[in-house]
């Protein structure tokens, strides 16, 4: 389902009418007369809301000899709400391209012509892409020592015991008995 | 005159009431066609409105010229609903559906006063 057909589906059944039809029709096939019966609605208002449902292939209809009777799609509600979300956006490249440019922007604030960093940013969203940028620097699966570790951070700032303790605290490195490594991180992360 | 002022009052009013009701209850689209039902009214009253400027002294010639008025939106309304019918336009056939009911709605409470006037 694209992100289109979600958003009319939700806009349609986001009223208590059509929801009232569409459990009506889930459990038999029905006419207007006879959901405007049960539903307490005038029959035009009815077909009003089955228009609507039609267009979103909710409901379909077939004639018999008396009546036009309306059944409900089921294949059109066979999804989950969770198999819809899990869709990818329509605009993840978009989002992706802002997400980048933001890093971009924040990066060219924070570090100099050189690549050192001219403060720690404040703000905390801002001070993980500086320290993300800093991670990028170590290599995986590789076990540093304090003085390693050190070293490297104090290429950006001289402040490298914040920024060490900072890395670790946001899960970019670990420390065990004094030893670093760089935390592998999956795509979705 | 006033007598049917406050009917037409009264009605616009309720039928603001329920569109209001029927937001509070989720129904979005049912609120929206009662507040076509609810401009009627509104409408209606507008021309009355004028009706009695135009014929300050004359109340018979005031509601005459309203019947007119009236019975001029009933056609107006009628052909744009064949119209719709024709397209098979069915949202479309429902608003127009419901123009031209409460307008006959309408014509008939102003019948109602007029034919009390002759009395």
């Amino acid at each position: 389902m694209t992100e289109l057909e979600a958003v009319q589906l939700f806009k349609c059944l986001a009223d208590k009418s059509r929801l009232q039809i569409v459990k009506s029709l889930v459990r038999e096939d029905m006419y207007v007369e006879l959901l405007s019966e049960r539903l307490g609605l005038s029959a035009s208002t009815v077909s009003f809301h089955l228009k609507k449902l039609s267009e979103i292939g909710a409901v379909t209809s077939y004639k018999t000899q008396y009546y036009t009777m309306y059944s409900l799609d089921k294949a059109a509600f066979n999804l989950s709400l969770l198999d819809i979300i899990q869709e990818e956006s329509s605009e993840a490249a978009l989002q992706a391209e802002r997400e980048q440019a933001y890093r971009s922007k924040v990066l060219s604030s924070f570090l100099d012509e050189e690549g050192k960093l001219r403060t720690i940013p404040a703000q905390r969203k801002k001070r993980l892409i500086v320290l993300e940028r800093i991670a990028e620097e170590f290599e995986e699966g590789r076990v540093y020592s304090e003085r390693e570790v050190n070293l490297i951070i104090a290429s950006f700032h001289d402040d490298f015991c914040t920024i060490r303790r900072e890395m670790v605290d946001e899960g970019l490195l670990t420390r065990e008995n004094g030893q670093y490594s760089k935390v592998i991180t999956s795509p979705a992360d | 005159m006033d007598d049917l002022k406050a009917k037409l009052d009264t009605l616009h009013q309720a039928s603001l009431d329920k569109s209001a009701q029927l937001m509070n209850e989720d129904r979005g689209d049912d609120a929206a066609l009662e507040k076509i039902h609810g401009n009627m009214y509104d409408i209606a009253r507008q021309i009355l409105q004028a009706a009695r400027k135009l014929h300050a002294d004359d109340e018979s010639a005031a509601l005459a010229f309203l019947q007119q008025r009236l019975g001029g939106l009933v056609d107006t309304w009628e052909k744009a609903r064949m119209g719709a019918v024709s397209r098979d336009d069915t949202i479309r056939i429902v608003q127009e559906q419901i123009k031209v009911d409460t307008m006959r709605d309408i014509c008939e409470i102003v019948r109602g006063f007029a034919g009390g006037q002759d009395d």
